[in-house]
């Protein structure tokens, strides 16, 4: 068992078998090897934790990618996302980019091509307005900055 | 306070059994702008190319997260034979490319597209000290490769030449002819006599492209060479060559400094013929359109097997046609798309349903069974477009006087029923047939043989909404250069959408601008 300490200070004991799908604690325990003290999270809350874990326990036995293909150069970037995934991924935002930034802090690849795509997914076919509307984004160009951007998109059928 | 938990998959659900500190710590309030600027730039290589490029409209933080090569580099290779043909083409191999670079040829690919009103234009001569002793020549199938660099030409002697109009369309330097492939019949100058000549090039095939596949960068095409001495009894003369391109070197072969043929694929004799309207190579079949004393026909042949044959009475030939056949397209799976005369369309599947024998061209009387055919009025035949895969079907735009149809054919599924024909833009386009190019989304040429421009833009028929908005801009325009004897030779590429026009024998291009290439200059 792996012990991991959450920023909100909550202790959890976990199966190392599924934790290792996150290279971060994986090559941290290759590194220091057995240890009874726990591992800090201080960018992960204990929800976001236990969402993570959630995710590591499904796909737990499936082997892990190999390390040194980054997934990025892989052809297929298709916006299909496995049902079960697709289920994991029905949270409010919040928890989506708290998942993302887990993700991404603890190394799990494909939760973060996942989280990345299912943003990607509800952006599909909206204008730029609609995006802000739908994350609650600020539009900080200047006028002029828009103007630019807007020239150089103005060969598209932009919507 | 420290909590001891262990963790169960099933605790998030039954977390009541566990007791949680009843109030969090205050905490940041997450957005999507809390994310990285590289993790934005991961959820916009998910994105297609018009849905990215909403995104970087967004904001400033989605604006910097677009200008990444490998946010680009993704969004291409996603779009690769799903929203943009398979293969596509690039000014250099991908992994050379900046963002820049690859967003640009995407957007050209994608943009919409017109000339510049009023019609600009750089004209530019090609040398004429190397063109000495063509200047009687005409040329014959001036042909484009994708990427709008370089262009083939055959001429009269039997010669074929490359020129290379570089990839910045302003220049107006002179350009140098490459000699690419001698005549075949060096006997011809001497003696005055006049050689038909056709080219067929192939940039779509497996086995032309080779490495280009994985680069996306044209490397090297196949070309074939139909040509045959008009003295009435000499036999044709067909090669099928490898080029290499020069360009940035793969690290494996060295890059020449010009076009040259790396090898002779194939060289056979066919039986004299007359005439012949159009040549067209993929893969290991090469098709071409004869006129001779039995009249005109279509034959395809495997250029593989023929190989080496001086006999024309031992070449395999599958006959396509025994009407009046004037353009051919060979399709991925062995199928072969005619035009005729009289306008009728025709697909076939050469392969499997054209008579094979060693009997010469023409001499085969019985039809050819075709999969399908349509009847078209006024169609332009020279302007049905070079095949083009897109998911699984194979697009191909099919041009009228008054019309554009997008015909599309299923990859792998031979049945009638699957073959899709929609029109996709009705609009005066003008009868300055042998004038006028056309791609998967745009057109352009002459209106009338003389005066008069086009250029217009249509959707092919994959729209989600069913609609297919389509528009024409028309110039008023005349060649500045009056001593035109034929209607010039038009050349465009859709991939660059390069438009260039020559006189009959070239001694000059002019390339004339659109706004797509003016309005996104990659710096």
């Amino acid at each position: 068992m792996v012990l991991l300490l959450t920023s909100d200070n909550e202790m959890f004991s976990v199966a190392e078998d599924v934790i290792k799908r996150s290279a971060y604690i994986k090559n941290m325990l290759e590194d220091v090897g057995e240890s009874d003290l726990p591992i800090p999270l201080p960018n992960v809350e204990s929800n976001v934790l236990v969402k993570i874990l959630e995710y590591c326990e499904h796909y737990r036995g499936e082997p892990l990618p190999a390390s040194d293909v980054d997934p990025a150069e892989i052809g297929d970037r298709s916006l299909d996302i496995a049902d079960w995934d697709q289920k994991y991924m029905a949270v409010d935002q919040e928890m989506l980019f708290e998942i993302i930034l887990a993700a991404n802090y603890l190394d799990i690849k494909s939760l973060l091509d996942v989280g990345c795509k299912t943003v990607a997914k509800m952006m599909k076919g909206k204008s730029s307005e609609e995006i802000r509307t739908l994350f609650n984004i600020a539009n900080d160009f200047t006028p002029e900055e828009e103007a630019q951007i807007r020239k150089e998109n103005a060969w598209a059928e932009c919507r | 306070m420290s909590l001891f938990l262990t963790y169960h998959p099933h605790w998030h659900t039954s977390n009541t059994l566990f007791p949680r500190p009843a109030v969090r710590p205050t905490r940041r309030r997450i957005t999507l702008l809390s994310l990285p600027v590289e993790l934005l730039s991961s959820v916009i290589m998910n994105l297609t190319l018009l849905d990215a490029l909403s995104a970087r409209m967004v904001c400033r933080a989605w604006h910097a997260a677009s200008e990444n090569r490998q946010v680009w580099r993704n969004i291409l290779v996603q779009s690769i034979g799903t929203t943009i043909p398979r293969p596509f083409f690039l000014p250099k191999p991908i992994k050379d490319c900046s963002a820049c670079e690859i967003e640009a040829s995407l957007r050209r690919w994608a943009a919409k597209w017109a000339l510049n009103d009023p019609i600009r234009w750089t004209k530019r001569l090609v040398s004429p000290e190397i063109l000495e002793g063509r200047k009687t020549g005409a040329s014959f199938s001036l042909k484009m490769a994708p990427g709008g660099r370089w262009l083939f030409s055959g001429y009269d002697d039997g010669s074929v030449w490359c020129f290379d109009l570089g990839d910045d369309w302003r220049a107006s330097s002179e350009i140098e002819p490459h000699l690419l492939i001698p005549s075949a019949f060096p006997e011809a100058r001497k003696s005055g006599t006049k050689v038909a000549i056709q080219i067929g090039l192939d940039f779509s095939s497996e086995e032309a492209l080779g490495a280009t596949l994985d680069t996306h960068h044209l490397k090297q095409l196949t070309i074939a060479v139909v040509s045959c001495l008009k003295d009435r009894t000499t036999n044709a003369q067909i090669d099928i060559w490898r080029v290499i391109l020069p360009g940035p070197s793969d690290g494996g072969t060295p890059s020449p400094r010009s076009p040259k043929v790396e090898e002779r694929l194939s060289t056979f004799k066919e039986a004299h013929m007359s005439g012949m309207k159009n040549c067209c190579l993929y893969g290991g079949a090469v098709a071409y359109t004869v006129s001779n004393s039995l009249g005109k026909c279509l034959v395809v042949v495997d250029w593989t097997t023929a190989n080496g044959k001086t006999d024309v009475d031992t070449i395999s030939r599958h006959h396509v046609s025994s009407e009046n056949p004037w353009t051919v397209h060979l399709l991925p799976g062995g199928r072969v798309l005619t035009g005729d005369i009289s306008g009728i369309i025709r697909l076939f599947n050469w392969q499997e349903d054209c008579p094979i024998s060693n009997a010469r061209p023409g001499q085969i009387q019985e039809k050819a069974k075709h999969i399908w055919q349509q009847a078209f009025i006024e169609l332009n035949s020279y302007g049905i477009t070079t095949p083009l895969v897109i998911e699984d079907r194979i697009h191909i735009i099919v041009p009228t006087e008054t019309e554009a149809f997008s015909l599309t054919i299923p990859l792998d599924d031979i049945k009638p029923d699957s073959i899709g024909l929609v029109s996709v833009m009705k609009a005066q386009i003008g009868c300055a047939f042998s004038s006028q190019k056309f791609g998967l989304r745009n057109g352009v040429g002459m209106r009338t043989f003389t005066t008069g421009l086009f250029s217009a833009q249509y959707s092919s028929g994959t729209t989600a909404s069913g609609q297919n908005p389509s528009s024409i801009n028309t110039f008023d325009f005349t060649f500045p250069t009056l001593d035109l004897e034929e209607p010039p030779q038009l050349v465009y590429d859709q991939y660059s959408n390069r438009v260039i026009f020559a006189d009959d024998d070239i001694t000059y291009f002019y390339s004339i601008s659109s706004s797509s290439v003016h309005n996104y200059i990659p710096n």
